[in-house]
C-alpha cells in the first residue's frame, strides 16, 4: 500500500517535470501601454457628415400660429433664407405675412359685461408682415433610426434674431421692433431635404386696448410654433 | 502485474511534452481523415509503403499554408438585401423591465390669459425598449397675466375662463426611435424619440374635474445607463362647465416640460 502511495506520488511528480508551459517572449513595442484607447487632443465625433451645412444655403417655407394673443389669433406664412458658414453657424433672413382671425373671447366678454361693448377690441392689433434676421447656432447633429433599414439625419439648432414687424388692426396700423429666441429641430429626408419644427418667443411692442383712457404700447411676448420644410443647395 | 502497472506510470510522463514551436508529430497516424476523395480512391489500391508516402504529403498540406487562391467575384450586382441589419447598432440606455422617475418644471403655452407655470412627477414601467405605461402627476400655478388685470379694471372678471390646476393620468408610451447626436461635434449622445397617448383627469378653477384626452411627444437624451434629461410636449384637450353662467367650452393646452428621467433597478449588461 505505501508503494503504491509513493509511486503515485513519484508520477505526479515527474508529470510536472515534463508538461510544463513554453515561455514566449514578445518584443517591448509590442507589449500595450497602460491605456489602449488612444486620447486624441481634439476628438471629432462626428468626422464626414451625411448632410453637411458647411458653405451651404438653405431654402425654407413654413406655416406657424402665434399662440397667447387674448383677442386675435395671427398665423404666419413664412420664407427663410439661411447660409451656413460653418457647420454650426448660420445667419438668415425671415420673412412672415401674418394671417388674423377674431377669437371667441371677445364675443363672450362683450354677452358677459355689456359695459365692455365701449372696450375697441377691433383695434387690438397683430402682426401683418414681419422680418427678421436671425443667427443661428447648431451644437447637435446626429441621426435616427426609424426602421432597421433607414436612417434620417436630423439638428437641433438655437436662434437670436432681430427684426421689424408692421402692425394691423381693423381701423389703425403701427410698427414695431422686436427680437426673437427660438429653438428648432431639422429632419432629413435627403441629403438636401428636409422639415424643420420651430418653437420661438417674439418679442415686441404693441397698442393695449384694454385699459382706459389713451391706448399706450406695452411689451408682449408671444409664443409662436412652426412647421416648416427646407431645401439645401447646391444639391448633393 | 502490479510492478509492470507502476512502472507503466513511471513511464507515461516521458512522453507527455508540451507543444514545441515546429509541429512534429513523433509517431505515425493509424489513418487520416481528409475531404480529398482522390486520397480515399489511392488508399485503395495501394502498399503500405506509398500510404505512408501519401500520409505524410497529407499531413504536410495540412500544415503547410497555402498561398490564397484568386477567387472570380461576379454577381455582386444582383447579391439579395440583409433583411435583418440594425443601421444604428448598440441602443445606450436599456429599458426594459425597469422603471423611470421624471420630475419635470415647465409652463402652458398657449394660455392668453394666464402665466402658468408647471410642476411635475411621472412613473413609467417599460415591458420592453418599445413600449412602456407611464403615471402621471401634474400641478399647475396660475398668476393673471396683463390684459386679466387689465379686463378686471373693466369689470371683466376671468372666472369664467377655466384653467387647469392639475392632472393626474395614465399613459401608453411608445418609443419607434432611437439615434445618436454629436455634441458640438466632440461627444456622442444616444437619445430617443417617444410619443405618448392617454387620459386623466384635470382639476380646473371651475370646481369640475373633467376626463381629459392626452397627446405628447419628447427626447430623452442619456447621460449614461441611469440617467437622461428629457423634454416634452403635452397636448391636453378636455370640456368643462363655468361655474359662473354654466355656460360649457372646450379647452386645450399645450405644455412644454423639461426634466431629468431616473432609470432603476441598474441595467443588465449583455
Amino acid at each position: 500500500m505505501i508503494k503504491v502511495f509513493l509511486t503515485t506520488i513519484l508520477f505526479f511528480l515527474l508529470n510536472s517535470t515534463f508538461v510544463r508551459a513554453e515561455v514566449v517572449q514578445f518584443k517591448e513595442e509590442e507589449l500595450p501601454r497602460e491605456s489602449v484607447v488612444p486620447i486624441f487632443d481634439q476628438p471629432e465625433a462626428v468626422k464626414k457628415r451625411y448632410v453637411p451645412y458647411d458653405g451651404r444655403f438653405e431654402m425654407g417655407l413654413f406655416f406657424g400660429a402665434l399662440l397667447n394673443d387674448p383677442f386675435y389669433n395671427s398665423y404666419p406664412a413664412g420664407l427663410e433664407l439661411r447660409y451656413h458658414f460653418h457647420d454650426m453657424h448660420a445667419f438668415g433672413v425671415v420673412g412672415t405675412y401674418n394671417l388674423r382671425q377674431k377669437t371667441p373671447y371677445i364675443d363672450q366678454i362683450r354677452r358677459q359685461v355689456p359695459s365692455t361693448s365701449i372696450v375697441p377690441f377691433e383695434s387690438s392689433p397683430t402682426p401683418e408682415f414681419t422680418a427678421w434676421g436671425e443667427y443661428e447656432f447648431t451644437p447637435y447633429y446626429g441621426k435616427i433610426s426609424l426602421t432597421k433599414q433607414g436612417v434620417m439625419n436630423l439638428s437641433i439648432s438655437l436662434s437670436l434674431g432681430v427684426g421689424y414687424l408692421s402692425l394691423k388692426s381693423d381701423n389703425t396700423s403701427d410698427s414695431s421692433v422686436g427680437y426673437s429666441i427660438g429653438l428648432n429641430q431639422r429632419l432629413f429626408f435627403t441629403r438636401n431635404f428636409g422639415i424643420k419644427l420651430d418653437l420661438k418667443v417674439l418679442n415686441y411692442t404693441q397698442a393695449d386696448v384694454v385699459p382706459p383712457g389713451t391706448i399706450e404700447k406695452k411689451a408682449l411676448a408671444n409664443t409662436m410654433i412652426g412647421l416648416g420644410v427646407v431645401y439645401l443647395l447646391p444639391s448633393l | 502485474m502490479k510492478k509492470i502497472f507502476i512502472t507503466f506510470l513511471i513511464l507515461l510522463p516521458l512522453v507527455a511534452k508540451a507543444q514545441e514551436e515546429d509541429i512534429e508529430i513523433p509517431f505515425e497516424l493509424d489513418s487520416v481523415k481528409t475531404e480529398d476523395t482522390s486520397y480515399d480512391q489511392t488508399l485503395k489500391n495501394s502498399t503500405p509503403e506509398s500510404i505512408k508516402e501519401a500520409e505524410k504529403k497529407s499531413i504536410q498540406k495540412a500544415v503547410t499554408p497555402t498561398a490564397p487562391q484568386k477567387t472570380e467575384l461576379t454577381g455582386l450586382g444582383n447579391l439579395s438585401a440583409f433583411n435583418d441589419v440594425a443601421v444604428i447598432t448598440r441602443r445606450f440606455l436599456p429599458k426594459t423591465n425597469r422603471f423611470e422617475f421624471h420630475p419635470n418644471v415647465g409652463m402652458i403655452l398657449n394660455d392668453a390669459f394666464f402665466t402658468n407655470f408647471d410642476f411635475g412627477a411621472r412613473l413609467a414601467y417599460y415591458f420592453s425598449e418599445k413600449y412602456g405605461l407611464e403615471l402621471i402627476g401634474q400641478f399647475i400655478s396660475t398668476t393673471n397675466k396683463t390684459v386679466t388685470t387689465e379686463l378686471a379694471q373693466r369689470d371683466v372678471t376671468t372666472e369664467s375662463l377655466a384653467t387647469a390646476q392639475s392632472y393626474y393620468g395614465l399613459d401608453f408610451k411608445w418609443i419607434p426611435i432611437y439615434g445618436k447626436m454629436g455634441w458640438l461635434n466632440k461627444s456622442i449622445v444616444p437619445f430617443d424619440f417617444y410619443f405618448s397617448i392617454g387620459g386623466g383627469l384635470t382639476k380646473t378653477n371651475q370646481g369640475t374635474q373633467p376626463v381629459s384626452l392626452h397627446l405628447g411627444g419628447g427626447q430623452m437624451f442619456a447621460l449614461n445607463k441611469w440617467l437622461a434629461i428629457r423634454w416634452d410636449i403635452s397636448w391636453y384637450g378636455y370640456q368643462t362647465t363655468s361655474s359662473v353662467d354654466g355656460s360649457s367650452g372646450t379647452y386645450t393646452n399645450l405644455h412644454a416640460t423639461l426634466g431629468a428621467s431616473i432609470f432603476f433597478p441598474g441595467a443588465e449588461y449583455r
